[in-house]
């Protein structure tokens, strides 16, 4: 038994506390039991639950902070399976030694009533309403990895061992001695958990309503001149016996109060306000009901101390019998545990703890260098510069990858839908990454503009006003009488070798101009294009400028990429387990292009970055979903078209491009000859030669035309149909503009309901290989190897068969 | 004569280690009542009362825990106990010794382990997550781009 002298004042003379402490081992014995030579533990105060005894053997050892600590004979069973629930340490991270580095948290505060009288006449003594259930709770969670001091006492010294080990280790070098008898070479093995283990699992939604049937305080009190002691429930000394216990929650009827505040009840009036539970419910004793109603009680506000506050106060002329613990004392025994703590059950399952705390509804009880714990505790961000913080959470593990988040208690609050899973604050670390990055070239820019075709960046206003200077000028032709605008033209047609002089073929100027093409956004500002200003556009030998009255973009680059944001692959209300993969689907929906499946276990709980590049010579894009890890990688490439057709002539897209398609290789093959024999010839292009290029067939504009947009630009789409990433082609031209004008990722996933009793009866998977010791509660096993078993081959085959159906540990 | 503690367990077969749950166990001076194996003893005992409601059986020289089936009674004022070993109790520690490989447990959990016994409904959750920027929203302005044949490249950037 640990008791910390600050709330249990038994021990008032801590000069009797030496090292060597026996004398306080028999103030235990006689405090709890005087009817046994042993002080014994566990949940009930008899001998069919022993985990451990302290004698008359038993040393007391001071420890930091005026707590002390008994040393605790073991059996075996204890260290097979850490039952032993009487010392716990919340070491951060430190090896420690007795007196300077760790605190034993008491498991058993509260109070020492004052005298009394009134009835019951005379009640005067000592209630010890145990934490057990409690930090048991944390406890059994604490157990699951920690580490072991194992060893024996130093009597000199009053020193514990210092070996720190695992379970495992503790029997592969003690086995046989604790098999035996439980010692190792006869002297008392002790253990301690050390570190401060799985923080993040003390976080807890723990709303079980208060069970008085977990609290065997131990009452003692004088009737009628007697002196009696004990449980309560078992002596039943007399008629009022029974009650002796629960009257300290509704003795005197209606006065049992808890306070969420640091208000005491002052009068009756006030003892309405909501701030006061009120104990009516918890009526026993006076009225012979033998059942306690706690219904209201787990519900107030209080329910946090549950199993700490005890609250007795007087009312209508009766005499306190207890303390009334206010808020703030509350506050510092929770505290005092040097753990994480809140009030707020959505705060518990979901902050962030350690150096990313900022929700202020998380307290972390302050734990000095030295181990030692007074009560005292910070809370929100001011926690972010506290020891416990900064160190991080040591968990040993046998497995072999050390994922151990991914093996968690399990909270069994059920039944639950996803809003409300208590396992919803653990994160799923996202899939692993190896190799190298997958980086989108961002800063590149292909400066593929020359002097075949010219890309001319222009508003719509300025492409009708385009097209309004040419039919203007063709439709009023007459050589005798041109303004200006028309004289360019008429130049333009006379360059063209047409005949001016009578009817001619209009088209020609058009062949000029392959395409327009309108885009959901603005082309010129893109980061990684280039444009220079004019204010005419200038078609064929470039000598021919059409005025459009207001300027235009020339593109000097043709290839634009489009930052289309990012997002967190991570349902809204995440289960954090294996459902939001299973029977999951990821639709990633990508304006222009449309939809994408992903693997949801490649971009779960992962940033993806969405870009976009677009050919302005096609009108075409690809999307791309970039996952930005340590490493980036491409999951999703999907094509569509962006740029907006708009027919310039009344040759249909749909002909010119079949016919680009069908000439593209001819006459890349004729440009390609010609390009050669510049290089080759080192000759300048002049703009008579380019005119010159313009032969009476005019198929120099056919030749550019069909080389740059089907040659050149099919080949691109070729080597796009070879990515093996998800590929969908989507989109269409114009009707697309309709779609939503960002890109979504979509995530469906099941409707799970678990049972309640889910655990205990089915189980969870786990994938562990250790030995059974090591787990509790329900458990199944997988091919049992029993050959090693010292029994009858019938009682192998019959335990074999129960360990691969399930037992309970 | 064989010394045995009869009493009564109050939980399920399945657990491990029942000492937290056994109660009233008393001492009786019993015999073997014919020949039996170990697993499926068959004990015969003066009768006793408080034999109803037992339904545990300790017996020490053996270090082995059985489970009681319904005692007979006999004329003699005797009663025939046949038993069938608990065998997890008898052997709790070697058990616990056990290297194993737990595919299932009550209390810790792979999470990334499907479960496919977990109880799913037909119906979907669904979420959208937006992408946090677009580009895709500019109506008008200089969005159009026109290809011409040729053209003029000497303006100024």
């Amino acid at each position: 038994m640990i008791v910390d002298s600050s709330y249990y004042p038994i021990w008032t003379e801590q000069s009797d506390l030496t090292e060597n402490g026996y004398v306080i081992s028999y103030t235990l014995k006689n405090l709890y039991d005087s009817q046994t030579s042993e002080m014994v533990f566990g949940e009930q105060m008899n001998n069919t639950n022993v985990y451990g005894y302290v004698d008359e053997n038993s040393l007391l050892t001071q420890i930091s902070s005026g707590t002390f600590a008994t040393s605790v004979n073991t059996t075996k069973s204890d260290v097979y399976r850490a039952n032993l629930r009487l010392f716990w340490s919340f070491e951060t991270n430190r090896e420690v030694e007795t007196k300077t580095g760790f605190d034993l948290i008491s498991d058993s505060t509260n109070t020492h009533f004052t005298e009394s009288s009134g009835y019951p006449a005379g009640n005067n003594g000592y209630a010890s309403y145990y934490l057990v259930p409690f930090v048991r709770l944390r406890y059994d969670q604490l157990c699951l990895y920690v580490r072991f001091r194992v060893g024996s006492i130093n009597k000199q010294t009053g020193r514990f061992g210092t070996e720190i080990c695992t379970l495992d280790q503790i029997l592969q070098s003690y086995g046989q001695d604790l098999l035996d008898d439980g010692y190792i070479n006869g002297e008392t093995v002790v253990r301690f958990i050390s570190g401060v283990v799985l923080l993040s699992s003390l976080r807890t939604d723990y709303t079980d309503p208060l069970d008085f049937y977990y609290m065997y305080p131990y009452i003692e009190f004088n009737y009628n001149g007697n002196v009696y002691f004990g449980k309560p429930f078992e002596n039943n000394l007399d008629a009022h016996s029974g009650w002796a216990f629960n009257n300290y929650l509704t003795y005197y009827g209606n006065g049992t109060y808890v306070s969420s505040t640091g208000n005491l009840p002052t009068a009756n009036a006030n003892y309405t306000l909501t701030e006061f539970c009120y104990g009516e419910d918890f009526c026993f004793g006076f009225s012979g009901d033998n059942e306690i109603d706690y219904s209201n009680f787990q519900y107030n506000e209080c329910k946090i101390f549950d199993h700490i506050i005890v609250v007795k106060y007087p009312r209508n002329n009766y005499y306190s019998i207890g303390k009334f613990f206010n808020y703030e004392e509350c506050l510092n025994i929770v505290a005092s545990l040097g753990l994480y703590f809140s009030f707020d059950v959505t705060s518990c399952g979901t902050a962030t703890l350690g150096q990313g705390i900022t929700d202020n509804n998380i307290y972390l009880g302050k734990m000095y260098e030295d181990g030692r714990c007074d009560g005292t505790y910070t809370r929100g961000t001011a926690t972010k510069s506290e020891p416990q913080a900064q160190t991080g959470v040591y968990i040993v593990t046998d497995r072999e990858t050390d994922r151990t988040i991914d093996v968690i208690p399990v909270d069994t609050t059920e039944p639950f839908k996803p809003d409300s899973d208590p396992d919803s604050d653990k994160q799923i670390k996202p899939a692993n990454v190896e190799g190298v990055s997958m980086s989108i070239q961002k800063n590149r820019r292909l400066t593929s503009a020359t002097n075949f075709i010219s890309l001319y960046n222009i508003t719509p206003d300025q492409l009708s006003t385009l097209g309004s200077v040419l039919w203007h000028s063709i439709a009023d032709y007459d050589p005798s009488s041109l303004d200006a605008q028309g004289n360019l033209i008429h130049n333009f047609y006379v360059r063209l070798g047409q005949d001016v002089t009578g009817t001619f073929d209009t088209s020609a100027i058009l062949n000029y101009f392959i395409s327009a093409r309108i885009y959901p956004f603005s082309v010129g500002t893109l980061p990684n294009l280039s444009v220079a200003s004019g204010n005419d556009i200038f078609i064929g030998n470039g000598k021919v400028g059409i005025p459009i009255g207001s300027t235009v973009r020339l593109m000097t680059s043709t290839i634009g990429l489009l930052d289309a944001g990012v997002v967190t692959s991570q349902p809204i209300t995440p289960y954090n387990d294996f459902r939001d993969y299973y029977n999951t689907t990821v639709t990633a929906f990508l304006p222009y292009c449309g939809t994408v499946e992903l693997n949801p276990a490649e971009v779960m709980n992962k940033t993806l970055h969405c870009y976009y590049a677009v050919d302005f010579y096609t009108g075409e894009c690809t999307a791309y979903i970039l996952v930005e890890d340590d490493i980036e990688y491409i999951v999703a490439v999907a094509n569509g078209v962006m740029g907006v057709q708009i027919p310039l002539s009344a040759t249909s897209q749909t002909q010119l491009e079949a016919r680009h398609t069908m000439d593209g290789i001819d006459n890349a093959r004729l440009i390609s000859a010609f390009m050669r024999d510049v290089i080759r010839t080192g000759m300048a292009i002049k703009d008579t030669d380019i005119s010159g290029l313009f032969g009476e067939n005019g198929s120099i504009h056919g030749l550019v035309n069909d080389v740059l947009n089907a040659g050149a630009l099919d080949a691109q789409r070729q080597s796009r149909s070879g990515v093996s990433a998800p590929y969908l082609s989507g989109g269409n031209n114009g009707t697309s503009f309709f779609m939503p004008d960002s890109a979504y990722l979509q995530i469906r996933r099941g409707t799970y309901t678990r049972p309640k009793n889910y655990g205990h009866t089915v189980g969870y998977p786990n994938t562990e290989s250790s030995k059974l010791s090591y787990h509790s509660g329900f458990t199944i096993c997988h091919n049992v190897d029993v050959s090693g078993l010292v029994c009858t081959v019938e009682e192998q085959e019959e335990i074999k068969a129960l360990l691969e159906s399930g037992i309970y540990i | 004569m064989t010394e045995v503690y009869i009493g009564k367990i109050s939980c399920d077969k399945k657990l491990l280690d029942k000492t937290d749950y056994m109660s009233d166990m008393q001492l009786y001076n019993c015999e073997i009542y014919e020949s039996c194996s170990l697993v499926n003893p068959v004990f015969i005992l003066m009768y006793d009362a408080r034999f109803f409601g037992c339904n545990y059986i300790y017996v020490p020289l053996w270090h082995k825990y059985y489970f009681m089936h319904n005692p007979t009674l006999t004329p003699s004022g005797r009663a025939i106990v046949s038993c069938h070993e608990d065998v997890l109790m008898s052997n709790k520690d070697l058990i616990l010794n056990l290297d194993v490989y737990v595919i299932a447990n009550q209390n810790k959990r792979n999470k990334l382990i499907v479960d496919v016994n977990y109880p799913q409904e037909i119906l979907s959750t669904v979420s959208n997550l937006k992408f946090n920027a677009t580009p895709f929203n500019v109506e008008g302005g200089y969005n159009t781009v026109l290809s011409v044949i040729g053209g003029k490249l000497q303006l100024s950037e």
